[in-house]
């Protein structure tokens, strides 16, 4: 095992030689960092431009930013919704928006023959955003339907009901694109303050890839945009620890979301991290691998191969600056929804015990250590990649460092940590599936029946 | 010095000498409407074809084996087969047992999966460059040797149960989608749901599965193809000690013979019907289909062009109409050309925003048909989808991945890979005239079945 370490710290040493030392590129345009990543293989560019700042930045106004970055094509002082959105797709690009609380990006990405003209536009949307009440209120009713229909997906709403409840009493538990009652109250004034804000405050940090010609684009920025260094706030929060740590809870709390046109349940199962429990990126990702990351791992083992319950199962930990969570998600034929329970319990109950064959970290830290080059081979995959690394604020080095970092953990560290993180008295389960689930789920822990509407 | 190390070191080496290495696949010098990429086909005496396509920007590599046997193969009483059958070769082989191939491949941090259309089955791999001697010879131990072990046949099933219920019954998407497909391609091999019905998967056995093993995995049925930090000498290498004993069928030309018979494929659907499916969506959702073509001849390209113009993007004629204006009758709406190896289907479908809409919208729709297909259709717009057909190609082989499935698609079902340059210049020689009479010819009067789904219709 340790020879095969040994390989992978080494071609990691080849994997560098390869790309970073060469490729990427730092450069500051008018104070804002830029970040290129030389690629010249193809005619095509990616950019990524990154906002310090996201969803928490609504206060009571949830939804704002996300719509107001949604709604960049609307229209400005020059230019309808039809003629900015028929620009963009003449030169096929693809272009679109995330936010999450901490932090937002606008990314676009064409042919890069086409970026000056397509940045001129990007940069007209920023600077000159209007949100005409015209295109705004068929947006708003479009999402509106939207949410209300979301019903029609049990994996969807289970998935958005779970996020709202596991991190409830944190800042980061309200949705990001808000509720169906705070999407009526946006006005086309929250938008454009919102654009204001973003474009004259917040911190910015633009990331590209292509060959050497795209750098042009950095007149664009300055004299169209007209972004500069002097924005530079940062969004930090200080996050209260989950309220189940230490609540003395002896079952864990479930929440059934009655659906009764379903045969399958979907379930959530998880809490939140907090800021002491993702300062290891590694062990969050280790422990998540090791117990739902691939067709190998132990959930996927004894929930589907041994015994069929479900298509898929997955566990993943993972961590933003502030905060973190843990997810176990999965599903099953409504007769079996009890006993997927009582599976992923037991093997939980397993890995605090330590009772998993003698090899399996080991080959855990194999896979996850060896599937790393993965995470760079597209261009855009790259740049999310060192996107991340910056808004945590560690270093680049930690790439070429992660075999090595992976190898340093402990199978006691890993079972330490996942019996914290797991304590099943202390989770949330989140259950979509018919009332007649009630009898069984009750057995399990204590129930309490929501509906979807008030999460919408 | 420790082997290991040695072939470590040995690596480093080659990192060195950067600049002596063979010409990658992509050349840096890629222009926009020339792409020559360096691809080496390798033919073994069984049939076995491989391609390979060399990216040394990463030690890594993505494998892909087409098979060509899906659905459509299967008759009535074993739907179902061909997919299961997929599933089972996850499941072990003579020399390789169970969990040693997803073991195997993912101790070494690479991923596998597999999917199963009408037409094929494809596995896929993305893999460490230093695992490519290991997977040669899993696939070629699956490719002859699979065992349909009981226990994992009855686990399996009930993996796939729930598959089904995720996919269609619990899915009004995949509800309409599966409905749509059988009224179109009704009485016809691509009139069957890929995943199976319930009744014939309760009566699958091994035997039915084995009966497709023996029948088409074989390697003059098969495609290879690999992109990434390989050599294709070192490929050639492997696949003679590995694959070049396997023998090949004698029986899998005729059996394909039979089954692309083109009378088993002519269009027996019954046009000009609207059909009301009860289900679980809040707002009533619709699909229009009407047939197309199979891939391959120049129709199906433009009609790739034609389903672009008018449902691709939110500047697209019908987004512009139905959603994005100032009375939407819609929430979205989108169009989408599907070619199938022996068929084709063209759809139209979206989302209303209530039932009342959705009347309006036929209404509108089959009103303004002329117009779609004269004003609708411009130089512009026709330039627009030309760019961004361009585009998706190149954003597809960025990636080994979609290197290989972009070569493997092209090889396994056109019969050449090649092919991919005339299909940019078929695309760049695409002209207004062409697509507005396909678009009339297309959407004439009652060339269509209107399928739409709803909590409010009736059981």
């Amino acid at each position: 095992m340790q020879n095969k370490f040994l390989i992978l710290i080494l071609s990691f040493l080849s994997f560098k030689t390869f790309a970073f030392d060469q490729v990427i590129k730092k450069e500051t345009w008018k104070g804002i960092e830029v970040v290129w990543v030389k690629d010249v293989r193809l005619p095509i560019y990616d950019v990524v431009i990154y906002f310090a700042d996201g969803a928490l930045a609504d206060n009571e106004q949830k939804g704002t930013t996300d719509m107001m970055l949604d709604l960049l094509t609307a229209g400005t002082k020059s230019s309808s919704e039809k003629e900015l959105v028929d620009f963009l797709e003449f030169y096929g690009t693809s272009f679109g928006s995330s936010v999450n609380h901490e932090y937002s990006l606008f990314r676009y990405s064409g042919l890069s023959k086409d970026i000056i003209p397509t940045t001129k536009k990007i940069c007209e949307m920023f600077h000159d955003g209007e949100y005409p009440d015209q295109v705004l209120n068929r947006y708003k009713q479009q999402l509106i339907d939207s949410k209300s229909n979301a019903i029609n997906d049990p994996g969807e709403v289970a998935t958005r009901i779970f996020r709202e409840i596991s991190l409830e009493g944190s800042p980061y538990a309200y949705p990001v694109d808000g509720k169906i009652n705070d999407i009526k109250k946006i006005t086309g004034e929250m938008l454009k303050e919102r654009l204001r804000y973003f474009n004259k405050s917040v911190k910015k940090r633009i990331y590209i890839t292509g060959p050497s010609s795209i750098l042009a684009i950095q007149d664009i920025f300055k004299n169209d945009c007209q972004w500069s260094g002097s924005s530079d706030y940062k969004r930090e929060v200080k996050v209260a620890p989950p309220s189940s740590v230490g609540s003395g809870r002896v079952r864990p709390k479930i929440y059934l979301v009655k659906n009764n046109d379903a045969n399958q349940g979907q379930i959530r199962i998880g809490r939140t991290l907090t800021k002491a429990q993702i300062q290891n990126p590694y062990l969050l990702d280790l422990t998540g691998e090791f117990l739902g990351g691939g067709f190998t791992s132990l959930l996927m083992q004894e929930v589907r191969t041994k015994r069929g319950l479900t298509y898929n199962i997955g566990a993943s930990l993972s961590g933003q600056k502030q905060y973190g969570r843990a997810v176990i998600s999965t599903f099953s034929k409504s007769e079996t929804v009890a006993k997927t329970l009582e599976v992923i319990h037991q093997t939980l109950d397993k890995v605090k015990n330590e009772n998993f064959p003698s090899d399996a970290i080991e080959r855990t830290k194999l896979q996850f250590a060896g599937s790393h080059p993965f995470g760079f081979e597209s261009m855009s995959a790259f740049l999310g990649q060192l996107l991340y690394i910056d808004h945590v604020e560690r270093d680049y080095s930690e790439i070429y460092e992660f075999p090595k970092r992976v190898e340093l953990i402990s199978q006691k560290e890993l079972v330490h940590f996942s019996s914290e993180v797991w304590n099943w008295n202390e989770l949330s389960i989140v259950v979509v599936g018919s009332e007649k689930l009630m009898p069984a789920l009750k057995e399990i822990g204590d129930v309490e029946i929501i509906t979807a509407e008030s999460y919408l | 010095m420790n082997k290991a190390l040695a072939i470590t070191l040995m690596m480093l080496l080659l990192a060195a000498c950067a600049s002596k290495k063979p010409r990658a696949a992509i050349s840096p010098e890629a222009s926009e409407v020339d792409l020559d990429l360096a691809v080496e086909k390798i033919v073994l005496p069984n049939g076995l074809k491989i391609l390979v396509a060399e990216n040394h920007r990463l030690p890594i590599f993505s494998m892909n084996i087409f098979y060509s046997i899906g659905g459509r193969y299967e008759t009535a009483g074993v739907t179902g087969a061909t997919h299961f059958l997929e599933h089972m070769m996850f499941k072990g082989s003579k020399n390789f047992g169970p969990g040693i191939f997803d073991g195997e491949i993912e101790k070494n941090g690479g991923n596998t999966n597999a999917y199963t259309t009408n037409d094929q089955t494809v596995y896929y791999q993305n893999l460490p460059a230093n695992f490519l001697e290991t997977i040669m010879a899993m696939e070629a131990d699956r490719m002859q040797n699979l065992e349909l072990l009981p226990a994992s046949f009855d686990s399996e099933k009930l993996v796939i149960f729930e598959e089904r219920k995720m996919r269609y019954e619990n899915s009004p998407e995949g509800q309409l989608y599966l409905g749509a497909l059988k009224e179109i391609f009704i009485k016809t091999p691509y009139g069957g749901s890929v995943i199976g019905e319930v009744s014939d998967l309760k009566a699958l056995t091994r035997e039915n599965l084995y009966d497709f093993y023996r029948k088409y995995y074989c390697p003059n049925n098969a495609t290879i193809v690999l992109a990434g930090d390989i050599r294709a000498s070192e490929v050639k290498k492997l696949a003679e000690k590995y694959f070049a004993a396997i023998p090949a069928s004698t029986d899998v030309e005729k059996l394909h013979l039979e089954r692309n018979n083109p009378a088993l494929y002519k269009s027996q659907a019954r046009l000009g019907r609207e059909i009301k499916m009860k289900g679980t969506s809040k707002l009533p959702m619709f699909m229009m289909v009407y047939p197309g073509v199979e891939v391959g001849p120049r129709k199906a390209y433009v009609l790739d062009v034609l389903s672009s113009i008018i449902g691709g993007g939110e500047s697209s004629y019908l987004n512009l109409n139905y959603v994005n204006n100032t009375k939407p009758l819609l929430n979205n709406i989108s169009a989408s050309n599907m070619t199938l190896q022996k068929a084709g289907v063209f759809l139209i479908s979206g989302t209303a925003k209530n039932v009342g809409s959705l009347d309006g919208f036929k209404k509108k729709f089959f009103s303004d048909i002329n117009n779609l297909c004269s004003q609708g259709l411009t130089e512009r717009n026709l330039q627009k989808t030309k760019n961004q057909l361009l585009l998706d190609h190149y954003r597809q082989i960025a990636s080994n991945a979609g290197m290989a499935g972009f070569l493997g698609i092209r090889e396994s079902l056109l019969g050449d890979y090649l092919i991919y340059k005339e299909e940019f210049d078929t695309y760049q020689s695409i002209e207004l005239g062409e697509l507005k009479s396909a678009c009339l010819e297309l959407l004439r009067p009652r060339g269509h079945i209107f399928l739409s789904l709803w909590e409010g219709y009736a059981k």
